[in-house]
């Protein structure tokens, strides 16, 4: 059953310039309907001059030329004009390319040319954002230009980023971006791809075959630069095939219709999977019903809120992060007969009232009748962040999944090691930077001899990562005696919390003798 | 799984310091309220975000650190942010490329962009 090519749909591709004139993208570029091209007037009074094809918001030129080669090659992937006898196809074969430049010919992405080209998009008609960029540092404007975007009907779609890590990178890691990790040709995780609970698909990112902005073409595009676009497509392409869908109706869709994408050591390691176009686009024509993913509760940050002390301690609310949390499905947050009263609820999260949580007894999720996940509590008195994610760097191996709670007697995670060393890097989630904060590891290695042990935080202050540095915390040696508990101190944690609660956790143990395993059965930071 | 090793080597890799920007060197997005401070301050306006009140002014590189701390301790960090940036996600599309580890292992990809 042939479902259609789908009607023209505007998607912005941001990015370093698109060549317009691409013999196999040209009729699929977006034309201002309200602009005559060259007159010099802002004929349709929209701020920008001549604006017939999109803008470019760092020259201030309505020309949106591409002279770095990545935004014409994302374009191509998002809608090369389809059975023309040449070249390529788009995923979106009748979508319409809004050529936004934001970058500079050296391929820097600055928020002031970002932001305007979230506005434009917005303002002028587009329903996709295509955002093949990434970075860790966030601003409050550039937030408030990605939800005026969402605002005004817009699903976004960015890049995890091509790191190889855990940490959550920007625009994609906004709740209201859709962020994508690549896949290579055999469809496995890309070794360089960024993955976690806080990437939402995947799609192939290596070898693509796409335009080029010197009228050719490339058979080896690669990235998650090149999923991106792949999943922006897909958005354009639903939207096309049935208009009356809304952004957050095809971001759905999307991610119910993924195939979950699970991989040792990683385990899940986006939050809804592979995308599936025929299903997703079965599912946009209402000819295959939409289920929605079962329920999973994945983990839960902070631990433990002392209701007692709520005023000294600025956490309003407890955040249990998973998936199939939607409306209408009946979901339930108690502990024994008290039921929590819910202070936010999206797809993939929901926020409850931390306010006199009991430590002593286990928190239950519940969605349509069902227990989702029991959380048990660890018996402390101050606020815990657990580490939440956490995988091997310099080849080792963290088993049993990326994600988890690592907490007492819940949860044990193995290291293994490479060479001499152990090493692993792991994240906490929305921790509030307050001054006397704990870091606490209970750990143990087997093997013999004895090790060096450096725990350290990256330091936000030095860089963006991964150009900044990590700040030692604490050096200790380490032998093979059973499991140790740790209390170190971090003191100013300013400069190690990202703005939006992130902390990232460097272990690295260099070790003589006969080197085994490290487990570690607890990490957290704890409040003051 | 050796590819899956190799790409965790890589990222050990990545953590020394390499001279990229970080931020725009002359330019602030601002509260839109602020704007005849950042003129006093000797500001440019570049370009104004009506829709969500902010406003982006230029200023000398070897002040904008200055005026940036200014400002931030004067009105805070939602009203006075730095121009970030972001990078491209993109990787060389050499046909070779995704086996070829020597140009990561010694950070040749962060130097090119």
């Amino acid at each position: 059953m042939d479902l259609g090519l789908g009607a023209n749909v505007t998607v912005a591709v941001i990015d370093t310039g698109v060549n317009v004139a691409h013999p196999d993208l040209a009729a699929n570029v977006w034309i201002n309907p309200g602009e005559i091209a060259g007159n010099g007037i802002d004929d349709d009074s929209n701020g920008y001059i001549d604006d017939i094809n999109g803008y470019d918001f760092v020259g201030n030129d309505p020309i949106a030329n591409d002279n770095f080669g990545h935004g014409t090659a994302c374009s191509g992937l998002v809608a090369a004009v389809q059975n023309n006898t040449i070249g390529v196809t788009g995923i979106a074969p009748q979508g319409k390319v809004m050529a936004l430049k934001a970058a500079t010919d050296a391929g820097y992405f600055y928020d002031s040319a970002d932001i305007a080209a979230y506005l434009y998009a917005a303002n002028n008609g587009a329903k996709v954002l295509s955002m093949s960029y990434f970075g860790d540092g966030i601003t409050p404007a550039e937030k408030a230009g990605m939800d005026y975007a969402v605002a005004q009907g817009v699903l976004p779609v960015a890049a995890a980023g091509n790191d190889a890590t855990i940490y959550s990178y920007y625009p994609g890691a906004y709740d209201n971006v859709l962020s994508v990790a690549a896949l290579n040709s055999d469809l496995s995780k890309a070794g360089f791809s960024d993955f976690g609970t806080w990437v939402d698909v995947a799609s192939p990112g290596v070898g693509l075959y796409t335009i080029t902005a010197g009228g050719g073409y490339t058979g080896g595009f690669a990235g998650t630069s090149g999923a991106c676009p792949i999943v922006a497509g897909l958005a354009t392409y639903l939207f096309g095939i049935n208009p009356s869908l809304t952004a957050a109706q095809v971001r759905a869709i999307i991610e119910d219709s993924a195939v979950p994408t699970f991989q040792a050591p990683f385990g899940e390691y986006t939050n809804y999977g592979r995308i599936d176009c025929r299903k997703a686009a079965e599912m946009a024509l209402n000819l295959t019903s939409n289920p929605g993913k079962t329920a999973l509760a994945r983990y839960m940050t902070p631990y433990y809120v002392r209701g007692e002390n709520r005023s000294k301690t600025p956490v309003p609310s407890v955040r249990i992060q998973g998936r199939g949390f939607q409306s209408p499905r009946n979901l339930v947050v108690k502990q024994g007969t008290r039921v929590f009263s819910l202070m936010a609820r999206t797809r993939d999260y929901v926020d409850i009232d931390s306010n006199g949580i009991n430590r002593l007894a286990p928190i239950e999720v519940w969605v349509d009748g069902s227990l989702v996940k029991r959380f048990a509590l660890p018996q402390s008195s101050k606020t815990s962040y657990p580490m939440i994610e956490a995988n091997g760097t310099n080849g080792s191996i963290v088993n049993g999944g990326f994600f988890a709670t690592v907490l007492k007697d819940r949860y044990s995670m193995a290291v293994a090691p490479s060479g001499t060393h152990h090493t692993m890097r792991g994240t906490f989630r929305r921790v509030p930077s307050l001054a006397g904060m704990t870091l606490h590891i209970r750990r143990q290695y087997s093997g013999t001899g004895t090790g060096s042990e450096v725990l350290s935080l990256y330091d936000w202050s030095t860089a963006s990562f991964p150009y900044g540095s990590f700040r030692t915390l604490a050096t200790t040696s380490v032998s093979a005696n059973g499991y140790v508990d740790s209390y170190i101190a971090i003191g100013n944690a300013s400069g190690l919390v990202d703005p939006e609660g992130t902390l990232y956790l460097d272990l690295n143990t260099t070790w003589t003798g006969s080197i085994s395993e490290l487990q570690i059965d607890q990490c957290e930071i704890l409040s003051p | 799984m050796l590819s899956i090793i190799l790409a965790l080597k890589l990222t050990l890799a990545a953590t020394d310091n390499v001279q990229v920007p970080t931020s725009h060197p002359n330019n602030l997005i601002l509260d839109s309220s602020l704007a005849k401070i950042a003129l006093g301050y000797g500001g440019r306006e570049l370009r104004v975000f009506h829709e969500i009140g902010y406003s982006v002014f230029s200023f000398d590189s070897d002040q904008k650190e200055q005026i940036y701390k200014s400002l931030q301790s004067q009105f805070g960090t939602s009203k006075v942010c730095l121009d970030l940036v972001k990078r491209p996600a993109f990787n060389p599309n050499d046909f070779y490329w995704p086996n070829m580890y020597h140009p990561r292992a010694v950070r040749a990809d962060l130097a090119w962009i």
